[in-house]
């Protein structure tokens, strides 16, 4: 009969604690690289060229309707096989998976803010004698950001929870150095249950954290 | 590139993750919508456990809900778990957790005096809910539960790492037979995309005329 142990997990918890710090590393710098592709994404699409409209029409609603893992896959063994000499490291790999796959989200979250903007609004702050500078730091920005927050943050709680697929190609993230720890005790399953505490832990905390941000920055216009 | 043999073993690793896919949406809304339902008691146990339920399936990832799935069941009750049942068992209760929130908003935006009136007539509870509430949120789930269907779709794609052999899985099969790893990929990458891009069309069109009826 096989008894629950989690006291063996607590004497390899170094590795944990290394891997959520890549975890972490690379979730940030998707969030940054993705927030960023996603504004050009957006504005592209809110451009009047009919050719970069298309592309980039094509380019979200493809990596919207295909999995993380075939990207990861494509970026990792699928490009380097057609380059001769062309290497990825796991992490960089990664990062460009979840980087294409999250830019695509986020410029539809971002077009939204945008699209939400009030025309009215604008001009009546231009005509108040505000500079185009004051109304894009004090009108456009805190509105636009209002109407994506929410949205934004639950694509930032599915990058760190997508970041577990790059275990797979072996960046020795939280998950893959959860599977190194089963390995070694044989006790995966209290490996993986303290593993979804921690990666919902995560979640939750990131989600708190919006919610506070909005609360004391973005809080809701009074009329 | 690849042969039209192989082609068609995409194509058949293609219908399992369809197959697996609508079995799991199938077994996880009906979970869901009782959930749904239950979020609504005032028993604080029922409504925080139900809370707390919802909680794990959606801020974990899926792998990680698989991995545990795949090394607990054979310890805790000492059977061996075949990959099929293993990834029908996790999709299921992913499934069920975003179900549960599909059909918790669905329910809440009924008028609440539709359940007043019910009661006030002497229906049941089991009976409002059956055949005065649930035909009205099944509308209003629809075009969510789309999104949701396609999220699993993608999301299956998981199950390849503990072994099912869907079209993730095949086309690692297939990339080995052939060494062309590009291009193996790239066309799962295509028949995801077709079955998804067409999923979601006809979500947004679904999406129109639900809103076009209120």
């Amino acid at each position: 009969m096989y008894t629950i142990h989690f006291s063996v997990i607590f004497k390899h918890i170094n590795p944990l604690l290394s891997g959520l710090i890549i975890t972490a590393e690379i979730s940030v710098l998707t969030m940054i690289c993705a927030t960023f592709l996603g504004v050009l994404l957006a504005i592209v699409r809110m451009s009047g060229n009919r050719l970069v409209y298309g592309l980039s029409i094509a380019y979200i609603e493809f990596m919207r309707n295909i999995p993380l893992i075939v990207l990861l896959y494509i970026v990792y063994y699928g490009v380097p096989s057609l380059i001769r000499g062309f290497i990825l490291t796991p992490f960089v790999a990664g990062l460009i998976a979840m980087t294409l796959n999250s830019s695509a989200y986020e410029a539809e979250i971002i077009r939204g803010g945008l699209l939400g903007i009030k025309r009215n609004e604008v001009e009546s702050a231009l005509s108040l004698g505000l500079t185009s500078m004051q109304v894009f730091l004090h009108i456009t920005i805190p509105h636009a950001l209002r109407l994506m927050w929410d949205a934004l943050g639950n694509q930032f709680i599915g990058i760190i929870l997508g970041s577990s697929v790059v275990s797979i190609i072996t960046l020795n993230e939280l998950t893959y150095e959860a599977l190194g720890i089963g390995s070694s005790t044989s006790r995966h399953f209290e490996v993986f249950i303290l593993l979804l505490g921690i990666y919902v832990l995560l979640s939750v905390v990131l989600s708190s954290i919006f919610r506070y941000v909005k609360l004391v920055f973005l809080p809701p216009r009074k009329l | 590139m690849i042969s039209f043999k192989q082609f068609i073993l995409l194509l058949r690793g293609l219908l399992v993750t369809l197959e697996i896919s609508l079995g799991g949406m199938a077994l996880g809304t009906v979970i869901g919508i009782v959930l749904g339902f239950l979020r609504a008691s005032k028993n604080p146990i029922i409504k925080y456990g139900i809370l707390v339920y919802v909680e794990i399936f959606r801020d974990s990832p899926l792998l990680i809900q698989l991995f545990v799935i795949y090394y607990g069941l054979p310890i805790l009750f000492n059977i061996d778990v075949p990959a099929i049942a293993t990834a029908f068992i996790a999709i299921t209760l992913y499934t069920s957790g975003y179900m549960a929130e599909v059909f918790k908003s669905s329910i809440e935006a009924i008028n609440v005096a539709q359940w007043e009136s019910a009661s006030s007539l002497g229906l049941p509870f089991l009976y409002t809910a059956r055949k005065v509430i649930l035909p009205q949120a099944f509308r209003l789930a629809v075009p969510p539960s789309v999104g949701v269907l396609i999220m699993v779709i993608k999301d299956s794609s998981l199950a390849s790492v503990i072994g099912f052999v869907e079209l993730t899985r095949m086309a690692n099969i297939v990339r080995a037979q052939t060494f062309t790893t590009f291009n193996v990929y790239a066309i799962a990458a295509l028949l995801y995309f077709v079955v998804c891009y067409a999923l979601s069309r006809m979500g947004r069109l679904l999406e129109r005329r639900t809103l076009c009826s209120e």
